[in-house]
């Protein structure tokens, strides 16, 4: 049987059908895999505040996602269904990161935010593609806190903040993956937005 | 006029979309004359701008390769799936394997030929090998009653025939009264062959073998009168109520024989008359036509050592020691 002729123009759909079969499954799901890890892993990491984590995170939803085929009709694109496979395994993240923090000396003896509120970023930086922010430090300080604001967020508000300032869906796609109305999405974007405004203004980091 | 609650949303929105143009149109007055609400317009689009500028950040370069070790992993049959995985895709061994579990139900199901009993009950029959092992206590001792009444009534076999059927079921006798060479059987074993014939091969059946089954039942009806000449020499003819007849137990159970006995006394409508305490037997009052089922009754506590000589030549009441 000769190599499928796959390239990143092949689009999900055709992927997805070789997937369903036998010879060319694994194959053709690792195309997916390189195609949407990243975007995933982005998700993850701002949902759940941690690297490592969130690397976990997403390989768990490739797997279930990879169990899961045979019962993905095609009705939405196959990137909203794996984000919705992503978000419901970042909220399992977050419970691990929970019950490990409690094990830790850094949890409820450490507050995450100082007496003053500021909050604390203490994290080390993942790997990315911009450049060094030493000439930057400024930048990369607001960067931190906003990281360390947007992880302040209630779980729900952090989503839909993600969903559309960092991944670009629509309200409309936001209401359809966390399965709510369009009022909704649009009430808890306020109110995330203007709990990070005010975490930043706490904290010192103003326009 | 536009409130300043109403125009927040609407900053908000504006920040994703366009507004409705009467939307835009009111929040742009607003604000021209609000300095708060563009105070809080200009912090959401700085935390807005800024919230986007996050860098993306890049996946581990060993991450599609775990993920696909995972996958693989996740695909692989279990151990048990590799039995299951010719069921699942080969229509052959479906119909097979469908066949197999309806045949075993079926058989599993079904009901029982005639003839063949599902639950063979303790029978008081004496073809039965089943009697006097742990069985309902009444059963037995009561259908042999009802199904050989005159058996249980009748008089005395003469003395040639008592003599020839004199054996000792229930437990070796001394040894000069015994005929066969009984096997010291478990105590349910030998009380069973009272009743019943013993099995093929065992000496103590020996009497029943090559016999016409009428004659076996008469002689299984006469035994249990004619048991009553071994033991402690007991003279023949109808106990009269001073000289208490005295039944000699071996329990299997020393802790509960009291409460056997007294169970197999009420069973035959006898009483126990209250004596001295004792804990090492009753007094019994009861008819003497009873008394030789009083005898299969104890025969289940353990061995019966000892019991008197059926008197009931004539229906009477005596009075019996039970002693273990």
């Amino acid at each position: 049987m000769s190599a499928p002729r796959w390239n990143e123009e092949t689009e999900d759909r055709e992927l997805i059908s070789a997937c369903r079969d036998a010879g060319t499954a694994e194959a053709a799901f690792e195309w997916l895999v390189r195609r949407h890890q990243k975007t995933m892993l982005n998700l993850a990491y701002r949902v759940v505040g941690d690297y490592e984590e969130a690397s976990e995170v997403v390989q768990d939803a490739f797997v279930a996602a990879y169990k899961g085929l045979a019962t993905f009709r095609g009705e939405a694109k196959f990137s909203t269904w794996l984000t919705t496979i992503t978000l419901n395994q970042a909220r399992n993240g977050l419970v691990r990161i929970k019950a490990r923090r409690r094990h830790e000396a850094y949890s409820l003896d450490e507050p995450r935010t100082t007496v003053e509120g500021e909050v604390r970023a203490d994290r080390q930086d993942p790997p990315s593609s911009a450049p060094s922010a030493l000439d930057q430090m400024e930048e990369a300080m607001v960067r931190r806190k906003i990281e360390a604001c947007l992880q302040e967020l209630p779980l729900d508000f952090r989503e839909v903040l993600v969903l559309r300032d960092l991944q670009d869906h629509s309200y409309e796609e936001i209401g359809a993956l966390l399965k709510v109305r369009e009022g909704t999405v649009k009430s808890r974007l306020f109110r995330a937005r203007e709990g990070l405004k005010d975490c930043l203004k706490r904290n010192r980091v103003a326009p | 006029m536009t409130g300043c609650r109403e125009v927040r949303d609407w900053l908000s929105e504006a920040l994703d979309r366009p507004l409705p143009p009467e939307a835009a149109s009111r929040l742009e007055a607003h604000l021209k004359e609000c300095p708060a609400c563009r105070a809080e317009q200009e912090e959401l689009r700085w935390a807005h701008r800024h919230l986007r500028r996050l860098e993306v950040v890049e996946p581990p370069p060993w991450m599609t390769a775990k993920i696909m070790a995972k996958v693989r992993a996740e695909a692989a049959p279990s151990f048990w799936g590799r039995f299951l995985v010719p069921l699942l895709i080969n229509p052959q061994f479906q119909v097979a394997t469908i066949l197999l579990v309806a045949a075993t139900g079926y058989y599993v199901t079904r009901p029982q030929p005639r003839g063949v009993p599902a639950r063979v009950e303790p029978q008081p029959d004496m073809e039965s090998a089943e009697v006097a092992a742990p069985a309902p206590q009444a059963a037995p001792v009561d259908s042999l009653r009802k199904k050989n009444p005159a058996k249980f009534d009748a008089p005395a076999q003469p003395a040639e025939q008592e003599k020839r059927e004199e054996k000792d079921h229930f437990a070796p006798a001394p040894a000069k009264e015994r005929q066969d060479s009984v096997p010291s059987a478990p105590p349910a074993a030998v009380a069973s062959e009272a009743i019943a014939p013993a099995a093929p091969g065992r000496a103590s059946g020996a009497w029943l073998a090559g016999e016409p089954a009428a004659d076996k039942k008469a002689k299984l009806i006469g035994e249990t009168r004619a048991t009553a000449e071994l033991g402690q020499g007991q003279s023949g003819g109808a106990k009269s109520e001073t000289s208490p007849a005295v039944i000699r137990l071996a329990p299997t159970h020393p802790q509960t024989v009291r409460a056997e006995v007294e169970r197999a006394v009420r069973q035959v409508g006898g009483s126990i008359l209250p004596t001295a305490e004792d804990s090492r037997g009753v007094t019994v009052r009861l008819g003497s036509r009873r008394l030789q089922e009083l005898v299969i009754l104890l025969g289940r506590t353990g061995r019966v050592l000892e019991q008197p000589r059926d008197p009931a030549e004539e229906p009477a009441l005596m009075t019996v020691q039970v002693r273990w």
